[in-house]
């Protein structure tokens, strides 16, 4: 890379500033504060801008080269790279982000986009910022090799530094301690005073603190078990009290009650005698008499002689009434009779007689009808048979007659014919006629017919002729009966005469009105009938003798009834209140009663008294009402709830032993809260202990991460430490050689670094190294500059052509020796551009002679 | 409405924390400002005319109190002598014999409950049936409300039912749980109409069958464990016209400060001045107590140096604390163009990262990635760690 030209609008002390390189060797020169450093740290700036903002002015380049008279900050760097010209063009922000940077080829000003990320320098060249500036980009060694000692200990570290780092400005030491002070910050070397350290034991301390905790809990949670078991006993125990309590109690008022129920008992009973004394007395009092037994004695003796005088009285009234029954049976008797009496046998008898008559009778006529019709039957078939013959007999020559006459017609008729016909004809004629007289010959039989007709006609007329007779006979029997009879027989027939068609029918009438009769008088026939009538005559005579009988008793009764009269008239007037028109018996229930009470009355007045002492006993002086007031209070509601001992004396023991148990339980339940309260002592639960553990131990863990990240670190630096010093070191040590026998070849030495830093030159005449800090400090600026060269040379293969810019690198150099290294430089810059700013004169002309391109500042615009 | 009820809700106050995370002089400012939170609380009751408040446990942090504790809440709840106050006792206060509860007498308007049973305590002028338990020791592995049922005590009928209590709510009995585990099931067979609950620092209100309950959380976070606005619930009960029992609640922050914790993403961030710009965005209240968490990638090789954060926001906050979380990116290709020591080193590191970045290792790449960068630093200068005050 070559830089063509720098166009400044505006940096540090530059404003508007132009200037054009050639390639090679470029010497800008000028005075102090002539903006040679500025124009340096511009190059830089435009290709690498610039790093984090730092409060301090000195340590701010961004504050540093802000321009102080235009409001722009920036400027354009036209650049060759790879045979292609650029132009760069930044104009610096507040801060590196915002920066702007454009980025073009001059040829036709194409953008080239350029990776965010990275500034142009490393886009471009891929160098870091920290690698040009430890390489390619020599500062002002501002110290001037005397006798400061604290600058040229600053040249010596850089060296070290160099060499060991390969950064002039990065020290191993530096790198480890950095690290080792943060890490021994968490962890002390002792392991006691480090944060992550102390952490560890407030942790612990924590966990004691939640062990404890969880102890004393458990510990706790012990003693309430404990607690709540004695706790559990006591209300048990209180229980068991109210309990017994309760017993005691229930047992006295069971006394109460029962006492008060048995005075109530006594009471009540009391009130039924006293009642039922009161009814007796009331039994015994009648209109306001008083029936005492006095009274009863006298009353029973006038009883007595009215039941004498009642018992002589039923004799002659028993017999009287006992031929009175006997009477009233008779007269039954008689009664059930009397039908009897009034029948009238006689007519009855004659109907019977008559009734067998009528039956002889028809059994007459049956025999009468039976014969007339026959001898009819015998007439009417006689009669039949006459007829018949004749009719036969006309009917068998109607034909021949017929026949004969069309034989005679024919004859006639046909006497003109030939003779066969009429012959014919007349002889059919002749023997129809002889048929003819054969019929008639026989007709002469009818006549004994009817003779045998005439004779049963007579038959007929004898037997109706009996069946007159027959009737006669009968009315003439009706005749020969009594009138009463007649009348009675006419009442049936209902006033019909009798003949022989009616004779069933009168049969059956008298027949009906026989049985009619029978049944009505409960009798099977006249006998019967007869045997009754007797019967009724015998009670007739009975009658008589008994209604003689009553008349004698009668008069025997009236004689005792006047006496019994006179005594129960004696006995109702004076005790007419008492049984009013009461009966014997009546009079005797009554006494009875009288008696009955009596006794009750008596015995009941005795109950009483005996009641009233014993209830005067129960109530011991106490009024009823005031043991009725206090049963009612307790047994507002039922006694059924009431848990009454069998032995209120056990129970009482029992409650005390009770107390006891619960004075004993109350004092272990004082002492156990005495044990929860002394253990009680924590003010934090568990969760907050727990949150500041948590809270700790994720710190911690965050502060092990970080200590873990550092030691990582660390150890990959001293790793890579070794790597560099056994690659890089042998090869810095070389190439430093010969650049320092290059710029110093009247004096060769050669250079080495050891691996603890220690920079030693080893002149060839000389066989052992020395320490640098044998040298003098010229010696050492131009071993700093060889080992940077070197470097630079080294590391020069990896970013190959960019410029090597040197800030007054030859401050501690003699005439000779510097122009050894313009002429080192010179041979440089035959691969690289190479710039030199300088303030020294002599560089700038030796420079020149030797065909360098001189720039003088403030002769550039 | 002429029959509601209005409450006041707290818990968790923790007086006497001795917030050791602070630095002594900040930690007694701290434990004065819990006193100035609790002012505030009392000074709602008074302005929105509390009938009641519910102090539901831990009221102070420890068996040990201070008397100037003591004595500023004895005079505190004299002020507002109208209002009813009840205190259910919690884990970190349990009533014991010789707890600060047992021993100082406080005004009538006060009410401790001191039984780890229900026990209730009725305002019939309120209609009202205030329901509560203490912790009597520090642990209680068995609910208080296990069993209870408003239905097995007394019928409701016209009162509200309130319960304050200091418990956690768990899913199941089967959570190994010692500070009164409450199961949801049993809130919703209470027949409650509001649970105050005490133990949860967080804000949180719920409904189970009938029966709200809320956590209000602490008025005032004591730690980064407890970030966020730490309040009150202001609350009003009442009958609707189907008289039913209502319940409407409303959070009230009150706290002084408030504990953040952020996430700064610094990723892009190559010099302090960047991170410190882009910190400085959360840094909103300078009341509020920080907890920034750095994280993110940050820009060629540059690595936070904590000292510098701390002394540019110690100024700015209360307390600010950092915890690093950074990582740091390298210039891979500007790497590559390096030479000499930190150049191979580079090379070296980056061979690594490869080997550990084929293998799959992600955990590793990051680990030499990070090493790398605090190595580069290291040949700048001092190398940063994250050197917190702890």
């Amino acid at each position: 890379m070559i830089i063509k030209s720098l166009k400044i609008y505006g940096f540090g002390k530059h404003k508007n500033f132009d200037i054009k390189f050639s390639d090679g060797l470029n010497i800008v020169y000028g005075s102090n504060e002539a903006g040679k450093s500025t124009l340096q740290a511009f190059i830089k700036a435009m290709f690498y801008g610039f790093g984090p903002s730092k409060r301090n002015v000195a340590e701010n380049p961004r504050k540093k080269y802000t321009p102080w008279n235009t409001d722009i900050m920036g400027g354009e760097i036209i650049f060759q790279h790879n045979s292609m010209e650029y132009s760069l063009i930044r104009k610096f922000g507040d801060s590196k982000s915002k920066d702007k940077v454009v980025m073009s080829l001059t040829s036709d000003g194409a953008p080239i986009a350029l990776n965010s990320k990275s500034e142009p320098g490393e886009f471009l060249f891929n160098i870091s910022q920290a690698t040009f500036e430890s390489t390619l980009f020599v500062g002002q060694l501002d110290s001037k090799i005397d006798s400061d000692k604290a600058k040229n200990s600053d040249i010596l570290s850089k060296l070290s530094n160099l060499a060991g780092t390969g950064d002039e400005s990065v020290n191993i030491n530096f790198i480890e301690g950095n690290l080792t002070r943060s890490m021994n910050a968490i962890h002390s070397a002792r392991g006691q005073n480090g944060l992550a350290d102390k952490l560890k034991v407030r942790i612990s301390q924590l966990n004691e603190e939640l062990e404890a905790f969880n102890s004393a809990k458990n510990t706790s949670l012990r003693i309430m078990n404990d607690l709540s078991v004695y706790t559990a006993r006591k209300e048990s125990i209180i229980e068991d009290i109210e309990k017994c309590k309760k017993q005691i109690r229930a047992a006295e008022i069971n006394d109460i009650i029962q006492e008060f129920n048995k005075i109530k008992e006594q009471k009540n009973k009391q009130a039924v005698q006293e009642r039922l004394l009161k009814e007796v007395k009331a039994l015994l009092t009648v209109n306001g008499r008083t029936i005492d037994r006095i009274f009863y004695e006298e009353c029973l003796k006038d009883f007595e002689l009215l039941e004498n005088a009642e018992n002589k009285l039923s004799g002659p009234d028993s017999k009287l009434s006992s031929a009175k029954e006997t009477l009233s049976s008779i007269d039954e008797k008689l009664s059930s009779l009397e039908y009897i009496n009034h029948f009238d046998i006689e007519v009855f008898e004659e109907l019977i007689s008559l009734k067998n008559e009528l039956s002889r009778s028809i059994e007459k006529k049956k025999n009468l009808d039976l014969r007339l019709t026959d001898a009819l039957v015998d007439m009417d078939s006689k009669t039949a048979s006459l007829k018949t013959s004749a009719k036969n007999l006309f009917l068998r020559i109607l034909p021949f007659i017929i026949s004969g006459g069309l034989c005679a017609a024919g004859a006639v008729l046909f006497k003109t014919l030939p003779v066969p016909s009429y012959i014919m004809w007349g002889s059919a004629g002749l023997i129809l006629l002889v048929l003819l007289s054969y019929y008639i010959i026989k007709s002469g039989k009818n006549k004994e017919r009817k003779t045998a007709l005439m004779e049963s006609k007579a038959e007929v007329e004898k037997l109706n002729g009996m069946q007159k007779e027959l009737e006669e006979d009968i009315k003439q029997f009706i005749c020969s009966k009594s009138e009463a009879a007649q009348n009675k027989i006419r009442e049936i027939f209902s006033g019909e005469d009798i003949s022989l068609n009616s004779l069933e029918h009168k049969y059956t009438l008298i027949s009906k009105h026989i049985s009619s009769e029978l049944e009505n008088l409960n009798c099977i026939s006249s006998e019967d009938i007869r045997n009754k009538l007797a019967i009724y005559n015998s009670y007739k005579v009975q009658k008589e003798e008994v209604l003689i009988n009553i008349a004698s008793l009668s008069e025997e009764y009236k004689r005792y009834e006047k006496m019994s009269c006179d005594v129960t008239s004696d006995f109702f007037n004076k005790y007419s209140d008492i049984f009013p028109l009461a009966s014997i018996e009546d009079i005797r229930d009554g006494l009875q009663n009288i008696f009955h009470n009596l006794n009750r009355y008596d015995s009941l007045n005795t109950e009483l008294k005996y009641s009233n002492d014993y209830l005067r006993n129960l109530l011991k002086g106490r009024s009823f009402e005031e043991l009725q007031k206090n049963a009612e209070a307790y047994t507002d509601g039922d006694l059924s709830g009431l848990d009454i001992p069998s032995d209120p004396a056990l129970v009482a023991s029992e409650l005390e032993s009770l107390e006891k148990d619960l004075n004993n339980i109350k004092e272990a339940i004082s002492d156990t809260n005495v044990r929860i309260a002394s253990n009680f002592k924590f003010s934090r639960d568990e969760s907050e202990i727990i949150s500041d553990i948590n809270e700790l131990s994720e710190y911690s863990e965050n502060l092990e991460y970080q200590y873990n990240c550092m030691k990582i670190a660390k150890d990959t630096i001293k790793e890579a430490f070794e790597e560099v010093q056994q690659s890089f070191g042998p090869k810095l040590n070389n190439r430093a050689s010969e650049i320092l026998n290059t710029i110093k070849p009247d004096n060769p030495v050669s250079i080495k670094v050891s691996r603890d830093f220690n920079i030693t030159l080893s002149p060839r005449d000389s066989l052992l190294p020395y320490d640098i800090d044998y040298f003098s400090y010229g010696a050492q600026d131009q071993a700093y500059f060889a080992l940077r060269m070197a470097i630079s040379d080294i590391l020069s293969a990896d970013f190959e052509g960019f410029p090597l810019l040197l800030d007054d690198p030859f401050v501690q150099y003699d005439e000779k020796r510097m122009q050894y290294a313009v002429n080192f430089l010179s041979e440089v810059s035959k691969t690289r551009q190479v710039f030199i700013f300088t303030c020294h004169k002599n560089v700038a002309e030796y420079s020149g002679h030797q065909g360098a391109n001189l720039y003088e500042m403030g002769k550039i615009s | 409405m002429e029959d509601m009820i209005k409450f006041i809700h707290c818990a968790d106050i923790h007086f006497d924390t001795a917030f050791s995370e602070l630095p002594a002089e900040k930690a007694a400012v701290r434990r004065d400002e819990l006193r100035e939170v609790f002012s505030r609380i009392i000074e709602l009751c008074r302005s929105k005319d509390a009938d009641i408040l519910l102090i539901s446990g831990d009221l102070f942090d420890g068996v040990k109190v201070t008397d100037e504790t003591v004595a500023f809440l004895r005079d505190t709840f004299v002020k507002i002598p109208d209002v009813q106050i009840f205190i259910s006792p919690g884990n970190h206060d349990p009533y014991m014999p010789g707890s600060k509860y047992d021993q100082v007498a406080f005004p009538e308007n006060v009410h401790i409950f001191t039984d780890d049973k229900i026990k209730k305590i009725s305002l019939d002028s309120l209609k009202l049936n205030v329901y509560g338990a203490a912790f009597t020791s520090p642990y209680l592995e068995k609910s208080l409300l296990d069993g209870f049922s408003l239905s097995k005590e007394e019928p409701g009928g016209e009162y509200a039912n309130i319960l304050v209590i200091h418990g956690e709510i768990v899913s199941s009995v089967s959570q190994n749980n010692c500070y009164n585990p409450i199961q949801t099931s049993d809130i919703a067979a209470s027949g409650l109409d509001y649970i105050a609950l005490g133990h949860k620092h967080t804000y949180f209100f719920e409904k189970s069958a009938n029966t709200c309950y809320a956590y209000c959380g602490s008025p005032e976070g004591r730690g980064f464990d407890e970030t966020g606005e730490k309040g009150i619930i202001y609350g009003e009960i009442y009958k609707n016209p189907l008289n039913q029992t209502v319940v409407k609640h409303e959070f009230i922050p009150c706290c002084r400060r408030v504990y953040k914790e952020i996430k700064a993403d610094l990723t892009g961030c190559a010099t302090h001045e960047e991170a410190l710009e882009r910190i400085n965005r959360f840094i909103d209240n300078p009341d509020d107590i920080y907890k920034i968490i750095l994280c993110g990638s940050l820009k060629n090789g540059f690595l936070i140096d904590m000292n510098i954060l701390r002394s540019r926001f110690s100024d700015k906050c209360f307390f600010i604390k950092f915890r690093n979380a950074t990582s740091t990116e390298v210039d891979l290709e500007a790497l590559s163009k390096e030479t000499m020591l930190k150049g191979v080193f580079a090379k070296r590191m980056l061979l690594k990262i490869e080997e550990a970045s084929k293998r799959g290792d992600d955990k590793n790449v990051k680990l030499y990635t990070d090493a790398l960068a605090f190595g580069l630093k290291a040949f700048e200068g001092d190398v940063p760690y994250d050197n917190q005050i702890t």
